[in-house]
């Protein structure tokens, strides 16, 4: 069974799953409620319109899809606070133009395409040390930036009007949790892939809003079965030969159907009468 | 020291070229119970969300606590509570006594987190005798007692003016009645001055000190009493049914 740790790149993917494991559903769970469930997706593709763009003006790459994809975020943002549109449509707008304008400008850069895919999709199996430490200060800033903000962001999450006649600078958190969400989107899906970033900012989070009781409850739970899909996931794909990441987010699909199951046993339907 | 808690001075307020508020003129003072009456679309919604700057008028002047809006700062010295509080995502989660922490939110000093803070938690969630449910979600709660735990968390925010818009919509009448004793309550006990909006003039009658009728314009003001001794209701309404609960479910 432990031979699995036997080897450095299996050792280097459980230690980088772990990071992209809590990170991913503890700012998910606010962008899931927020009905920002595809904006993983959304800024992944964005992101490839900025290494695009990054290489038309030989500027960094990784620059290019953090600023890119940022501004992309302000955007879907401001669309949806100017309430004219709900955050998933804002989410599709920016996703198909910000693809659509990375191919362009990829083709009037004359480059290959295949190398941006590459450059954008990492694999969990394939971490060196340096992407550890890179996504470890990441997940330290956005964990910590979330910790100090989660009052806030739990109020306007649950109630924004409110949250905002009590005083809460609710645009200023607004933006602040979809700029962190481009931080921690671009950065990972360089490092492990777009499927499982967006995959477990959302699936782990579904998965716990069918047991929680509470919001912390719900956080907790969420990370308890990104983890528990995330190591299933790496010691399935190594004992079957199957990709690592679609088998992580095949696991979490599966711990997702489990806790719909539970519920379904165990917890009555929100709107069933008290007794 | 001004007694008046909020002061409006010829207030307009339109959607576009629709106006909604013409000219509307009101003040409440220190320890009074105001409603705010009128049929629906009359702009009552509107005036609460112009007092708490979630709208900005185009024109007039409002003060709270003697200060000009613009320039008024302390928030939380303001609670509300919204027009259908207990529409909210159905599966979110969150536990009763986690929602009345949010009270707290706009009076945290930088964000952290004191024994005080409990205490007001706590004493809000006794008031309002949610203690026994604070483990439970939110969603599983019937909608006077969802009702309860959104009056407590406003109340955990220790504010001095409440300002309610059609808190009881959403719950049946023996609750309703029970509501607006415990609204008393906090009034006489606490001293906290209280502005609610409602489209039901029966129901509050007993429980408010001044009315006050709108229409876009401000129609009447005085006693309750003065209201209902005048036609002005048989006109505002005309003849339609005063009473017209809003019941989520139907």
């Amino acid at each position: 069974m432990f031979e699995i740790f036997e080897f450095e790149f299996m050792r280097l993917a459980f230690v980088g799953g772990t990071i992209i494991g809590v990170l991913a559903p503890t700012i998910g769970i606010f962008l899931v409620l927020r009905r920002y469930g595809l904006i993983g997706d959304g800024l992944g593709h964005i992101a490839f319109g900025g290494v695009a763009f990054g290489q038309l003006v030989r500027a960094d790459p990784t620059l290019m899809a953090l600023s890119y994809s940022a501004l992309a975020a302000l955007g879907i943002e401001r669309l949806r606070a100017k309430g004219r549109l709900g955050g998933d449509v804002a989410i599709a707008i920016f996703l198909s133009s910000g693809l659509a304008l990375g191919l362009v400008l990829a083709r009037l850069a004359r480059r290959s395409t295949d190398q941006l895919w590459g450059y954008l999709f990492g694999s969990v199996i394939a971490l060196q040390p340096s992407d550890i430490v890179q996504i470890a200060l990441i997940a330290f800033c956005v964990i910590g930036t979330l910790f100090v903000v989660r009052r806030e962001l739990f109020f306007i999450t649950f109630d924004e009007e409110t949250a905002r006649a009590s005083g809460i600078r609710v645009g200023f958190y607004n933006i602040l949790l979809v700029l962190l969400a481009a931080l921690t989107v671009v950065s990972a899906i360089q490092i492990v892939g777009l499927l499982l970033i967006s995959a477990l900012l959302v699936l782990p989070v579904a998965a716990s809003l069918q047991i929680a009781r509470s919001f912390r409850q719900a956080l907790f739970t969420a990370i308890g079965c990104s983890l528990v899909s995330v190591y299933g996931g790496l010691i399935g794909s190594y004992y079957l030969d199957t990709q690592p990441g679609p088998t992580i987010v095949l696991t979490a699909l599966l711990v997702f159907v489990l806790a719909s199951a539970v519920r379904l046993v165990w917890r009555p339907s929100p709107l069933a009468p008290l007794p | 020291m001004s007694d008046s808690v909020v002061e409006i001075e010829n207030l307009w307020f339109s959607y576009g070229a629709e106006p909604v508020l013409e000219g509307v003129s009101l003040t409440v003072t220190r320890g009074e119970i105001l409603g705010l009456i009128g049929p629906n679309g009359s702009g009552k919604t509107t005036l609460l969300k112009v007092i708490l700057g979630l709208l900005t008028p185009q024109r007039g002047t409002i003060r709270l606590f003697g200060q000009e809006l613009r320039r008024f700062r302390e928030r939380a010295r303001v609670g509300y509570v919204r027009q259908r509080s207990w529409d909210f995502e159905r599966n979110f989660p969150a536990s009763v006594e986690e929602l009345v922490r949010l009270g707290r939110v706009p009076r945290l000093r930088w964000g952290l987190w004191s024994r005080a803070d409990t205490a007001a938690v706590e004493r809000a969630m006794r008031a309002v005798h949610i203690e026994e449910l604070r483990a439970r979600p939110i969603s599983e709660l019937s909608g006077g007692q969802q009702q309860r735990v959104f009056l407590a968390r406003v109340l955990s925010q220790e504010p001095e003016l409440l300002l309610l818009d059609e808190p009881t919509a959403a719950i049946d009448p023996a609750v309703e009645a029970e509501f607006y004793e415990l609204l008393a309550q906090l009034n006489r006990e606490q001293g906290l001055t209280i502005l609610l909006v409602s489209h039901d003039i029966e129901a509050i009658v007993k429980q408010v000190t001044k009315i006050a009728c709108l229409n876009r314009k401000l129609l009447f003001c005085g006693t309750p009493q003065e209201c209902l001794a005048s036609d002005l209701l048989e006109r505002v309404y005309a003849g339609r049914k005063l009473v017209q609960h809003q019941h989520p479910w139907g």
